[in-house]
């Protein structure tokens, strides 16, 4: 390939759940690229071939020139993969990316991987059984705690080359379009992207070959492309963000060319791939089929087939799913309505409501000594809506609902975040002039201190670049150092936190007493943090490394047995799930007792029936000494969805009394 | 350290508003973006920054402008008002009662368990927004007297604005826990 200079061009890339894309400013304006199809949207799903099987696959799939195959041993792909081809743990086959991988998702449903983002940065201890269940791929531990994605036959792979693959691919797109080499790059995550989550997603792109010149979170982003073209002097606006696995809200000013973020809240596990899952799950039991006795292949299959019809439930008010020979034999279809749809999807909804409220909340506190108390209608002038997901009628109905405020829907939800990318990759490579972006900190940062708190250092929502310091001295004569743990969070207790690691804070010898040594905590524009330490008495600096950490786990195990409850302490995972169970129905059985009395005469006759024979299922089950699990969760996950209904019921009538407070 | 009025080019007065110090801070932050500044870190931009932050705030305001204004360490021990301790003694009970609500909801884990709960969760949030509300007054009630403070310090007289400090800093203590537990009681819903 024969390349041009690039001229310190920097491009913006959104790397989604679902889909990614490419974006750059060209004279002036932010455009999204396409690849040599004109396709612009890069489904985020990437296929490993087994060694040796990248001829035979090109036959079997039929497409051999569509195929964007990398194959190490050729060698002409070099460019494709960069760092990854030469990764250790990089079999000898290669790699599919976006629509090919889609279609050879049949032939290869071990090494198809969709979704990775959900998992990028995360430590294998921190998900959940119920999340481990719930992703698309199967993982296990890697030796240092972190986690990695099992591909079957082919091995293992990190998240982060997962992940490379995709972004390789994007660099393809980006020099066959722009006809010159591309190494600088601007890359948005979700805001509440924790600091691991960012380095995964950073060192991703540097094995892809990518200088990252910016981690932007993407809310903002999509507040870039909507506020670049506004004439508007002062606006606020708040970018409702649901893609297919994360959820972010951020509020932010825009004035005189300074975009100014407020406030962010989100989850990042959250987002339409959970409604996708609860549509799937419907589906089985309409199907009279299990979850569990289907393999991976064939739920992903409903997945799909589960996503297609939410997909189409946004203009259609009912649609059909068909499974053709689903199980070799039988077929099915099922009919949906979106009324069904709006139902599942609700729970997801109501979830971001709260966190919503929380970002308005915590925007309004921050302003309390400027802008005196405001309602959430009065605080916005505009609510945007970016990601796929704010594609159903059902999210802008409840958005106007909660906010008061009609919602923008001029950007294109799939591709606003792109666009922003672009934007901030045109400002840093001066193609765009006279904007410039002020993020937040979306999570607290703090140290560990006596008795396992978490003291803040720098609190969340604190406009970045910031610094901010700590003064620490020696608790005995001549002691060295001293090990501080770094924590990243909002809970109060600091094993609840996410644990960047460790430092070490070097003492010069003494008294108790008589070190000072501040140390200083620094979080730069891409939100990453650094931290300095300063001898007050020699006056001199140093880079405290952040350890891994990797070198702790032992430490944890034993602080877990000896604080942490019962439940979590168990290596086993039916154990865990089994005492989850139980505890759920000791709590729902007193408590529909209690739901029954108060607002029982409320409810329909069948509607109080229903309740009762789940109630007596759960109970039933529970008295047993060793109940059978899968039994007694779907009797609790039974009750608990028949008393839905009661749940909202008492709710309300809470509201109520606090507005009309009886008299 | 640095003088955070002269920081952001501002005169060194109590009463200089929150406009003007939003504006000065937004206009030197392009100047000292590094995205846009290729002879700058984001080292200035962090001071600015934080110069904002606190100089935005009462507390940080009068803390910073009698800093400057003389070197007499700030004395440990003010007394309250009466009004203070009242105040200290309603924000206790309230931030009681809304760890007691967020604990047992934290507990709960069915839909109906919580929604057993919704009573105590909304009336607890009432509570804490209504001495939000008194943090907020008393806050006004000091910031009032700011212009008085600037004319008895040409008098060498710090006295009440120490006395002010203080309490503000009580105030601020007391208004980031209630708004932490406004914002777990949401969190809880």
């Amino acid at each position: 390939m024969s390349k041009g200079e690039s001229n310190g061009l920097i491009v913006g890339i959104d790397l989604g759940t679902t889909n990614s894309l490419i974006s750059v400013v060209d004279s002036g304006f932010p455009i999204v690229l396409a690849d040599h199809e004109g396709r612009r949207l890069l489904p985020s799903v990437v296929t490993f071939l087994p060694g040796g099987e990248v001829s035979r696959i090109q036959i079997d799939v039929g497409q051999v020139s569509d195929l964007p195959v990398a194959a190490s041993s050729g060698g002409q792909s070099s460019i494709q993969f960069g760092l990854l081809r030469e990764s250790e743990t990089c079999p000898t086959g290669g790699v599919l990316v976006g629509e090919p991988a889609i279609r050879s998702q049949a032939l290869y449903p071990k090494s198809t991987i969709s979704s990775i983002k959900r998992v990028m940065g995360r430590r294998y201890s921190e998900l959940t059984a119920e999340e481990i269940a719930e992703l698309p791929f199967s993982v296990s531990e890697a030796a240092d705690g972190s986690l990695l994605v099992d591909l079957g036959q082919i091995g293992q792979k990190s998240p982060e080359e997962v992940s490379a693959a995709i972004l390789a691919q994007l660099k393809v797109t980006a020099e066959e379009a722009l006809e010159c080499s591309v190494d600088r790059v601007v890359i948005t995550v979700p805001a509440y992207f924790g600091h691991r989550q960012r380095e995964a997603t950073r060192r991703a792109a540097e094995m892809a070959g990518w200088q990252v010149e910016r981690i932007l979170n993407e809310p903002t982003a999509a507040a870039l492309a909507y506020g670049l073209n506004q004439s508007d002097d002062v606006q606020r606006v708040a970018v409702y963000d649901l893609g297919g696995g994360t959820f972010d809200l951020s509020i932010l000013e825009l004035r005189d060319g300074v975009f100014e973020v407020i406030a962010t809240a989100g989850d990042t596990r959250l987002g339409g791939d959970d409604i996708d899952l609860a549509l799937s799950n419907w589906l089985l039991l309409e199907m009279g089929l299990k979850v569990e006795n289907l393999s991976r292949d064939q739920r992903t299959k409903v997945l799909a087939a589960a996503r297609r019809a939410k997909e189409s439930l946004s203009t259609l008010e009912k649609t059909s799913i068909e499974l053709p020979f689903f199980d070799g034999a039988s077929s099915f279809s099922v009919e949906v309505t979106r009324e069904k749809l709006e139902s599942i999807a609700q729970p997801f909804l109501e979830r971001t409501r709260v966190i919503s409220k929380k970002a308005f909340l915590e925007a309004e506190h921050k302003g309390l000594n400027r802008v005196q108390s405001s309602t959430v209608q009065g605080t916005i002038d505009q609510l945007i809506l970016v990601g796929g997901s704010t594609r159903m009628p059902l999210v802008q109905r409840r958005l106007e609902e909660w906010f008061g405020i009609k919602p923008n829907l001029t950007q294109h939800p799939d591709e606003a975040i792109a666009i922003g990318a672009g934007i901030q990759a045109g400002i840093m490579c001066g193609r765009v002039r006279q904007v410039v972006l002020l993020d937040v900190v979306p999570l607290s940062l703090g140290i560990e201190t006596i008795g396992g708190l978490m003291n803040v250092i720098i609190p969340r929502n604190t406009t970045i670049p910031c610094k901010a310091g700590e003064l620490f001295t020696n608790g005995v004569s001549n002691q060295a150092s001293m090990a501080v743990r770094v924590l990243q969070g909002e809970r109060e207790m600091a094993r609840d936190n996410w644990r960047l690691g460790e430092i070490t804070v070097p003492f010069s010898p003494g008294p108790k007493g008589s070190a000072r040594v501040g140390v200083q905590f620094e979080i730069d524009e891409n939100g990453m943090l650094t931290v300095l330490s300063r001898d007050t008495h020699t006056g001199t600096d140093h880079l405290l490394k952040i350890e891994s950490a990797a070198v702790d786990v032992n430490d944890d195990a034993v602080e877990q047995m000896v604080t942490e409850s019962i439940e979590h302490a168990f290596e086993d995972m039916n154990n865990r799930i089994l005492t989850e169970t139980r505890m759920k129905s000791d709590e729902l059985l007193p408590a529909v007792e209690t739901a029954l009395q108060l607002v029982g005469d409320q409810l329909p006759i069948d509607g109080r029936e229903k309740i009762e024979a789940a109630a007596a299922r759960v109970k039933a089950l529970s008295q047993l000494a060793n109940p059978p699990l899968e039994q007694l969760k779907a009797a609790n996950a039974e009750l608990d969805e028949n008393t839905q209904n009661l749940a909202a019921i008492l709710v309300e009538m809470a509201m109520d009394r606090a507005l009309n407070p009886p008299t | 350290m640095d003088n955070l009025f002269k920081m952001l080019h501002l005169p060194h007065s109590l009463t200089v508003s929150a406009g003007e110090i939003d504006d000065a801070w937004r206009s030197l932050s392009q100047k000292y973006h590094p995205d846009v500044n290729a002879s700058v870190n984001g080292d200035q931009l962090a001071d600015l920054n934080k110069a904002r932050e606190t100089l935005l705030k009462p507390v940080g305001r009068l803390g910073e402008w009698l800093r400057l204004k003389c070197d007499d360490p700030p004395s440990r021990n003010a007394a309250l008002s009466e009004d203070l301790m009242l105040l200290f003694a309603s924000v206790g009970d309230a931030l009681r009662q809304a760890d007691a609500v967020i604990e047992a909801m934290k507990k709960a884990q069915s839909a109906l368990a919580k929604s057993l709960l919704a009573p105590q969760v909304i009336t607890s949030q009432m509570a804490i927004q209504t001495q939000l509300g008194k943090i907020m007054a008393q806050n006004n009630r000091i910031e009032a007297a700011f212009p008085q403070f600037e004319g008895a310090a040409e008098n060498s007289d710090f006295q009440a604005a120490r006395a002010a400090l203080g309490e503000l800093k009580f105030l601020d203590k007391w208004q980031r826990e209630c708004q932490h537990r406004l914002l777990e009681l949401i969190a809880a819903e």
